[in-house]
């Protein structure tokens, strides 16, 4: 008779009966654990680098970033597995951080049976993957959605349980360590995802699980909010002096000037319908307030200007204009002594939000979306006006309708498009000679819609019409601008 | 105390909050995820709303989070607690847009003229140094890196921040310093736990905290014409035309002249009575010389209304007032109004307190401040009141038609005459070679027979009519009398008897005070 031993090195027919047991005593008395499975992680070709590689196959073996030995861009498969598990259920403490409500001890350690995770899963469960516990849902949560809200954790750490050793000393269980997820870079698979109603069907409204479980629309909300005020209080750098009024001085004397109310003495800009008494104050010929950034282009006491990136012919004495192609853009005053525009402020006030569009010395070189056109192939001009939108230019078609980009400047002012981007931006047209008497057929460059606007040439003059070869993008990383791009 | 709150520290946060707001992470696929920045010093009712009351919301990562560390006084620069800085501000008018279809319709806008004015007050404010934790939670040290690049290119040294736009706060602006960067709140090994990564920055501003400002009307007064009388000869104290002015010795009309008053225009004012007229830098009147009747303007008639239009809202009838810069340097002043029937006229309300002091004239002949041996408690016996004044007389009269004892010339019986009962005349009466055979009427008691001249101020001593002014030896003295019978008060320029402020006023000899 052999020796009796409960462990054998194989895994018998006790093991196979413990097993069993231990499978039917998760299905008898565990909780449903939906599992949402990670696939792996791995970069875009375009970003790819050696530290950060592009693998052939998404694997969960594999790791996005080697430098800091990271996987933040986590793949999760769509499907959900549904599985067995169990754990001690803990009351919960909410700790009120500076990033809001935790929840203290959010660390459950759950046990799930081997061999049916494997039989569902068909790996074993890993660091990252997602559980789902249903019988946590919320079902009264304070928001106006009809949707119960899940309770999501993910897996830190995967051992087995010492409860799940049998006396085969063979293990039966898993021990998950399981922290509770956030709203972030790695689990924006999950959170991305449309929210399923009772039937595991999309909702019609397209909330997903992120507008459902996270606290980041609120909290985007709060910042906006918080950011409108702070625009209300300081619009613009600088100070606001366009509601003070600048009383009229005498140059020599310093003292104030009166003027008798007579249409021939009163400036063209002031020449207005809402003249009044009042326009008996003479005019004054600059701010009278002073300080830090109070430049803002519009003339004081509210005089009408004109604008524009050429000074109108005929100006009259004291006439205000705004040049729109300096930068700042710059105002100026005729001065009828001086036969000349004088300048008389830069508009220095910006916007001191953090938007797109601000543009002090340093954001101008963070907010640029500018293209830097090199690689002419060739140029004519074409006298446009205002509102245009269909330029007709004496470019030979068939030899350049293939150049890819197209440029439109009138001194400072550029606009520029890709064909590539615009379908129909170059078509051709008859074009006449009027000294050879030549025929040919010649680029029309029709300017695009975009977002629903018909763009137009925003100022009357004389235009040159550019074909480009090549373009670079003006905002170029330090590290990488100009780095070679052929073979040394 | 009464309680005042501007909310200055919470424009700090606010501010440094929409500094460090707007930044963005880009996830693998290209995606930019903006970062959130809240306040770290929540309610924890708020904080529960914000997890929708559940305990399965979930927290959002990355996250920014400012809250305050301290705040502390800095002494180093404390100053003048005393100094009150003054800025004077003038408003733009704003008009209520009637026009239908306008944007604005319905709405105030502004003008292009002048509105209020205003001299703010502002005390010296408490300087403060506030110190901020700044703690980005991150969820990967990549995310980390993305956020703190961005953040950190700005400070080159400091940011600058800014609370407000208003002209009149002067401590507006201020800069965010980045004083220290502790990179993680985690440590290196990790361990058995993994607990969230923060990196957190200690910003720090330089604050101020004011007191609340005193806004008041502009404090600047307008003075808008100038001088009388120019052309004429000065001489020390003695003024031809006008005499010697026995109170302003110290001062002449030159050194008046010469005073650098401001001056809008060239406008000058015609004074006659309590009527004003507005007139052009070279405009006159005719005629020139006073006279009973309001003088014609030569001219294009200037309206008031015009000219206080250059200062909206702030002339008031009855409230704005005329300075008359007087020769002796005295000023007179009176309350105006526009005529509302002619507004080329201002009708003024002299104030009797403004006007020019009479000169005392005893009855002996005395002059108040000339001659020493002038007492004024000989004068005029037994009148009270401003009729025992040495400084007025009771009427102007033509001495060849007006008789003293039958003033009204309806009296069927004669008067009897008041002890010191004084009179201006304006007409010669009595001469040498009447001898003893003058006008009865104004025969002493004795028949002591009058010789007095036009100009002259004769008094009934009880007995007889003595001159106690003779105008055809007082050259060199200005005496300023009051006529108590009109009120009127007139000026003896050494050569004519003339109403003692009107006339023409120009550059820097009239202002107005709105």
């Amino acid at each position: 008779m052999p020796r009796l031993s409960l462990f054998k090195p194989e895994k018998g027919l006790d093991y196979k009966f413990i097993d069993r047991q231990a499978s039917e005593m998760f299905q008898v008395g565990g909780t449903d654990v939906y599992l949402h499975k990670y696939l792996g992680v791995n970069t875009l070709a375009e970003n790819a680098k050696a530290d950060q590689p592009l693998y052939s196959t998404t694997s969960v073996t594999n790791i996005q970033d080697l430098l800091f030995l990271e996987n933040r861009d986590r793949t999760y498969d769509p499907e959900i597995y549904r599985i067995r598990g169990m754990y001690n259920v803990q009351n919960i403490d909410f700790n009120l951080s500076q990033f809001g409500l935790f929840i203290d001890n959010d660390t459950l350690y759950m046990t799930v049976h081997i061999n049916d995770f494997i039989k569902y899963i068909g790996r074993k469960p890993i660091s990252g993957d997602v559980l789902e516990l249903p019988h946590l849902r919320d079902d009264f949560a304070l928001n106006d959605k009809d949707f119960s809200l899940p309770r999501y954790y993910v897996i830190e750490d995967v051992g087995r349980a010492s409860e799940g050793f049998s006396v085969t000393w063979y293990p039966h269980l898993y021990r998950l360590k399981l922290k509770r997820v956030t709203d972030s870079q790695q689990f924006a698979g999950i959170f991305d995802q449309t929210a399923k109603d009772a039937n595991g069907d999309p909702v019609a409204d397209g909330t997903t699980l992120k507008d459902l479980l996270s606290t980041f629309n609120k909290e985007i909300s709060i910042n906006q909010q918080l950011i409108a005020q702070a625009e209300a209080d300081a619009p613009k750098s600088g100070y606001e002096t366009r509601q003070f009024y600048t009383l009229a001085v005498d140059p020599k004397y310093g003292t104030p000037l009166l003027q008798t109310v007579d249409e021939t003495d009163i400036d063209a800009s002031n020449a207005s319908a809402n003249l009044n008494a009042s326009g008996s104050a003479g005019i004054a010929k600059r701010t009278g307030y002073t300080g830090y950034l109070l430049g803002d282009g519009f003339p004081v006491n509210g005089y009408d200007f004109g604008f524009g990136i050429q000074f109108p012919s005929n100006p009259q004495d004291n006439d205000y204009f705004l040049r729109s192609d300096f930068l700042p853009n710059r105002l100026f005053r005729f001065s009828n002594s001086q036969n000349a525009w004088v300048a008389v402020e830069d508009s220095v006030r910006m916007g001191m939000t953090n938007n797109d569009t601000r543009g002090t010395l340093k954001t101008g070189f963070i907010n640029n979306t500018n293209w830097t056109y090199v690689d002419s192939a060739v140029s004519a001009f074409a006298t446009l006006s205002r509102g245009d939108h269909v330029i007709d230019t004496s470019i030979d078609y068939a030899s350049f309708h293939t150049v890819p980009f197209v440029v439109l400047k009138i001194d400072s002012v550029q606009v520029d498009y890709a064909q590539a981007e615009y379908v129909g931006l170059i078509t051709s047209y008859s074009y006449s000679n009027w000294r050879t008497g030549a025929t040919y057929q010649a680029i029309r460059v029709t300017l695009p819609i975009i977002n629903s606007v018909q763009q137009t040439i925003p100022y009357d003059g004389q235009y040159s019409v550019s074909l480009y070869n090549t373009r670079e993008e003006q905002r170029q990383a330090i590290s990488k601008a100009l780095k070679p791009k052929a073979d040394l | 105390m009464q309680f005042f709150y501007d909310g200055q520290i919470r424009r700090y946060l606010l501010q440094t909050i929409r500094a460090m707001s707007d930044f963005v992470v880009k996830y693998g696929d290209g995606s930019l995820h903006q970062v959130p920045v809240m306040y770290g010093d929540a309610d924890r009712q708020v904080a529960n709303i914000l997890r929708q009351n559940s305990e399965n919301i979930v927290n959002s990562v990355p996250r920014i989070s400012i809250y305050v560390a301290s705040l502390a006084l800095d002494r180093d620069r404390l100053a003048d607690q005393t100094f009150v800085s003054k800025v004077n501000i003038r408003e733009r008018d704003t008009v209520m847009d009637d026009t239908p279809g306008s944007p604005t319709y319905g709405q105030l806008v502004y003008t292009q003229s002048q509105g209020k004015n205003y001299t703010v007050e502002r005390l010296m404010p408490t300087p403060f140094d506030l110190k901020m934790k700044m703690d980005i939670w991150s969820s990967s040290t990549e995310q980390k890196l993305q956020i703190l690049e961005q953040i950190l290119v700005l400070f080159n040294p400091s940011l600058e921040l800014q609370t407000s736009d208003n002209y009149i706060d002067w401590t507006s602006l201020s800069v965010l310093n980045l004083n220290d960067i502790n990179w993680d709140s985690r440590q290196v090994p990790n361990g058995t736990d993994t607990a969230i990564s923060i990196a957190t920055l200690t910003l720090q501003t330089p604050i101020w905290i004011n007191p609340p400002v005193k806004v008041k009307r502009l404090g600047v007064i307008t003075r808008i014409v100038a001088s009388i009388n120019n052309g004429s000869a000065v001489s020390d104290t003695y003024i031809a035309g006008l005499g010697q002015d026995p109170i302003g010795q110290t001062l002449s009309i030159s050194q008046a002249v010469s005073q650098d008053l401001i001056s809008i225009t060239g406008y000058k004012i015609q004074v006659h009575g309590n009527q004003v007229l507005l007139l052009g830098a070279h405009e006159s009147v005719a005629p020139i010389e006073p006279t009973i009747e309001l003088p014609v303007r030569q001219g294009t008639p200037l309206s008031w209304q015009t000219l206080f239009s250059r200062y909206p809202n702030k002339y008031i009838a009855g409230s704005t007032q005329l300075y008359l810069t007087q020769p002796n340097g005295k000023q007179i002043v009176g309350t105006v109004a526009i005529n509302p029937l002619d507004e080329t006229m201002l009708q003024v309300n002299w104030n009797a307190d403004s006007l020019i002091k009479n000169i005392g004239i005893d009855s002996a002949g005395h002059v108040e401040h000339r001659d020493p041996a002038y007492s004024p408690s000989a004068y005029r016996n037994g009148q009270s009141g401003s009729a025992g004044s040495p400084g007025t007389f009771d009427a102007i009269i033509n001495p060849q038609s007006y008789n003293p004892y039958r003033p009204t010339g309806k009296e069927l019986e004669d008067q009897p005459l008041i002890q010191g009962l004084r009179f201006l005349l304006v007409d010669d009466i009595g001469n040498t070679i009447n001898g003893a055979d003058g006008a009865e009427a104004w025969e002493g008691t004795g028949n002591q027979e009058l010789i007095a001249h036009a100009n002259d101020i004769i008094e009934w001593t009880g007995t007889q009519w003595n001159v106690i002014f003779n105008a055809g030896q007082d050259h060199d003295t200005m005496i300023w009398q009051t006529n108590t019978y009109t009120g009127v008060q007139y000026l003896w320029d050494g050569i004519q008897w003339k109403k003692s402020f009107e006339g023409e006023y120009e550059a820097s000899r009239w202002r107005v005070v709105l």
